[in-house]
């Protein structure tokens, strides 16, 4: 699409304090990178979000780690220690000139400390406050904790993924903290527009479980109306040319649905296969459904005889569906990305380099997406920051070495 | 602001069809926009074909294309549209798509999730309607972006999945690439995405009286959810693979089989106190203070030992007893829940009201996604049920267009509106 020349940030006014741990990384990184002044919160020595890998060279070090770079990139960080006297005046102060706090806290963590919702939007009825948790801060599992690998089990994905008599297989990529986020991240920007049109500021409450649960498909449908309950088929084909089939140098993803049988039929008709396959029956997507041996027996053999890319770009050209199974470098090298100048280059100036990025998620032609800078250094931005709550340079030494920042 | 209905006066003409389309359309109709899906005879949205269907056969076990004669019985359609509203109109003939543009003339935001040429062919591009309303916002989801040599590549999520790398990361190590068994990027990540560009692109428009264009490359928005597999092959060359169900620095870490017919519990154990509160919950009081144990590297070494002693321990257990015994020592431990456990069983997600019931007038009692993030303030609507389809023609022609009763009447029988 047409890019304008000039684009502009629309988060620009937005200040936004970050003290998400992994459930809620994602939800600020997004705003960072469409403009926002996203502040890191750190405990001093640095967030535990560090500690994770993989780094740099596996070089175990706070400064050092791909965990950290991906999902801070665009954001501030100050150090703060947000339990002391002087730390929770501090954040008082702070969460004062703030629009929006992401925090990923236990229930009723924050309110302990007198840092909660309600304190600090007394003092700043403007301020959005999103509390993402395993399962929410109401009901009897409001305590309960949860990884990533137990928020999609609970949120019923976990279920449908995997073979047949073996133990159900987790998603890669964090998937529970990702759709935590990215729900967060949708009612925050709700929220904000209350704002914007004239309303005040309010609490939102993101669980886990609850931002799982749309990833069931449709699970609870079958159950509810056909008191079916979904399970997980694994490498079993739904239908005929549907699934991953092994092709000459790999496989391919078939989705041989309701228009796309015709013209896989029809093209391998014209090389000498599945002639027994043209005939009326097949055409319906319930009779591939429960006749798949008989049509893989076609298939198959069919796509053994074709590499990746014939496959592909064949029955792509049929509008059939067809897709590779990409690897991440595959990705890097994906002539579609690259020519679309997907990836973006981050400069490391303390590591002495460039590292490609994935870019944006959404691409506009007025608004700006960009990925700022890399990811804060530990407390890189103290002096800017408390500076500007009127700290003096000795007053934020003083604080330092009280442990506080 | 009108209570409760924060989008109140924001009408979207919405083109999009299946899944990742009509979630992004559903967050606005719940706080409040007028949502008006373009369908017709010829193109309903996809999912009024696809099950499960009121009244269908228990043990159809996927979504299969049938030959059911009513387009209104679909609970997966039901779950993505309810509080809209149904135009239907031909868009393949040009009279039909006269009245597209009539809508869009009137509307705020318009959203499709085609191939480029479907848009392109009929004359429906932002660029086409940015000339009847300079100030329309719209959203465009192809699969592999609007420009770029795979364009016009078709795809569903099932398949998306496998281009941009997550069945790559999912499944055994010793196994090919395994699904996640759905079409898992149209839930959350390219809805989510997507909703917030047109956030992005209301606020912009609130200031500066602009509408604008947004395209969503659903390849490159599901890139986004790949943890650190990109960078880490960007910066170290490393292709990550399949780990199951293991984690880098937790162990135990996995899904263990329960009492039961296919019962399953999630346990991970992240820190040596974690283990120790694991090992005496489960009555190892030695196994606690066993220095082979102690530590995660140790732990790490005998990872088939580990979960078998865990595995020992849960088997005799219902799932709901393992979690809940663990949760009280403090480890995360959960249900791999079923749609029978989530939906009738779960206490949390009960307490939480989560499930949406609505009943339809053709179909009956519906279930419906609840809220995935809920406001204080401005509390999400359900006020109605997915419309039936067509059900809103009358209503859009004559309230919104301007269009009298006898010249709907022509246009149904021209088949126009249909």
């Amino acid at each position: 699409m047409p890019t304008e020349p000039s684009t502009e940030s629309v988060y620009s006014d937005l200040r936004v304090l970050d003290l998400a741990g992994e459930m809620g990384i994602y939800c600020g990184k997004i705003l960072a990178d469409l403009g926002a002044e996203v502040i890191k919160v750190e405990p001093p020595g640095g967030d535990s979000c560090r500690r994770i890998g993989p780094f740099v060279g596996d070089e175990p070090h706070p400064e050092k780690s791909l965990y950290w770079f991906q999902f801070n990139t665009s954001k501030k960080s100050i150090t703060l220690d947000i339990t002391t006297a002087d730390g929770k005046d501090l954040f008082r102060k702070l969460a004062a000139t703030a629009d929006v706090i992401i925090e990923t806290f236990a229930p009723g963590y924050l309110d302990g400390l007198g840092l909660g919702y309600e304190a600090l939007g007394r003092e700043n009825p403007g301020l959005i406050m999103t509390s993402i948790t395993p399962f929410g801060q109401t009901g009897p599992y409001r305590d309960y904790k949860a990884s990533d690998l137990v928020g999609i089990a609970m949120g019923g994905q976990l279920y449908l993924a995997g073979t047949p008599g073996e133990p159900p297989v987790q998603a890669g990529g964090s998937q529970g903290y990702n759709q935590a986020s990215l729900h967060a991240v949708v009612g925050t920007l709700i929220a904000l527009h209350c704002r914007d049109i004239g309303g005040e500021g309010q609490q939102i409450d993101v669980s886990m479980q609850d931002a799982v649960t749309p990833s069931m498909e449709t699970a609870a449908p079958f159950w509810v109306m056909n008191k079916h309950i979904r399970k997980r088929t694994g490498h079993e084909h739904r239908a005929a040319g549907y699934g991953l089939y092994p092709c000459r140098d790999g496989f391919v993803s078939l989705m041989s649905g309701a228009r796309a049988w015709e013209p896989l039929i029809a093209w391998m008709n014209e090389e000498g296969y599945g002639l027994d396959l043209a005939g009326e029956e097949w055409l319906s997507r319930a009779f591939r459904g429960e006749h798949v041996d008989e049509g893989d027996a076609h298939i198959i053999p069919w796509c053994l005889d074709h590499t990746m890319r014939e496959l592909i770009e064949g029955l792509q050209a049929r509008h059939t569906i067809a897709m590779p199974i990409n690897t991440p470098k595959d990705l890097v090298e994906s002539p579609q990305l690259n020519a679309r100048n997907f990836f973006v280059e981050v400069d490391h100036p303390e590591l002495g380099a460039k590292y490609r990025y994935p870019g944006s998620p959404y691409r506009f032609s007025h608004i700006e997406w960009r990925i700022a800078h890399r990811a804060p250094l530990i407390g890189e931005h103290n002096l800017e920051i408390f500076g500007q709550l009127g700290l003096s340079r000795q007053e934020i030494i003083a604080l330092k070495g009280a442990g506080v920042i | 602001m009108i209570p409760g209905r924060p989008f109140a006066g924001i009408r979207i003409a919405d083109f999009s069809w299946y899944a990742a389309g009509p979630i992004i359309t559903r967050f606005f109709a719940q706080f409040g926009a007028e949502v008006i899906k373009l369908e017709s005879h010829a193109k309903p949205d996809g999912l009024r074909q696809n099950g499960p269907f009121a009244g269908g056969t228990p043990g159809i076990s996927l979504p299969a294309s049938t030959t059911i004669n009513s387009l209104d019985l679909s609970g997966y359609f039901a779950n993505y549209n309810y509080n809209k509203l149904s135009l239907q109109v031909d868009l393949n003939l040009p009279r039909g798509r006269e009245i597209a543009k009539r809508l869009v003339r009137i509307s705020d935001i318009v959203i499709d999730n085609f191939t480029p040429r479907v848009m392109e062919k009929w004359k429906l591009t932002y660029e086409d309607l940015a000339q009847i309303k300079p100030d329309i916002i719209m959203a465009d989801l192809p699969m592999l972006g609007l420009v770029g040599p795979q364009r016009d590549y078709m795809g569903f999520g099932y398949a998306l999945s496998s281009l941009a790398g997550i069945d790559h990361l999912t499944g055994m190590p010793d196994d090919l690439p395994t699904s996640t068994g759905t079409n898992f990027p149209d839930y959350s990540c390219n809805p989510c995405h997507t909703t917030v560009a047109l956030l992005a692109a209301l606020r912009y428009r609130q200031r500066t009286g602009k509408g604008q264009h947004i395209e969503v490359s659903q390849l490159e928005s599901t890139a986004q959810i790949l943890g650190t597999a990109i960078i880490d092959y960007t910066v170290n060359g490393r292709v990550q693979g399949r780990r199951g169900n293991t984690h880098p620095s937790a162990c135990p870490h996995g899904v263990y089989r329960c009492k039961g017919n296919d019962r399953w519990c999630a346990v991970t154990v992240f820190t040596d106190a974690e283990w120790v509160s694991l090992c005496r919950a489960m009555g190892r009081e030695l196994l606690a203070t066993d220095s082979d144990f102690g530590s995660f590297q140790s732990r790490r070494a005998r990872e088939a030992d580990v979960n078998r002693l865990v595995e020992e321990w849960t088997t005799s257990l219902s799932p709901e007893e393992v979690m809940e015994t663990l949760q009280r020592v403090g480890v995360a431990a959960g249900v791999v829940q079923t749609a029978e456990d989530a939906l009738d069983r779960d206490p949390q997600l009960a307490a939480r009201k989560h499930w949406v019931y609505l009943d339809h007038p053709e179909a009956g009692r519906m279930v419906h996604d609840g809220d995935t993030f809920k406001l204080s303030r401005t509390p999400s609507q359900f006020h109605s049920p997915a419309p039936c389809l067509g059900q809103h023609t009358n209503w859009v022609c004559q309230e919104l267009l301007g269009i009298n009763a006898d010249e709907v009447s022509a246009l149904r029988e021209e088949k126009v509106l249909y």
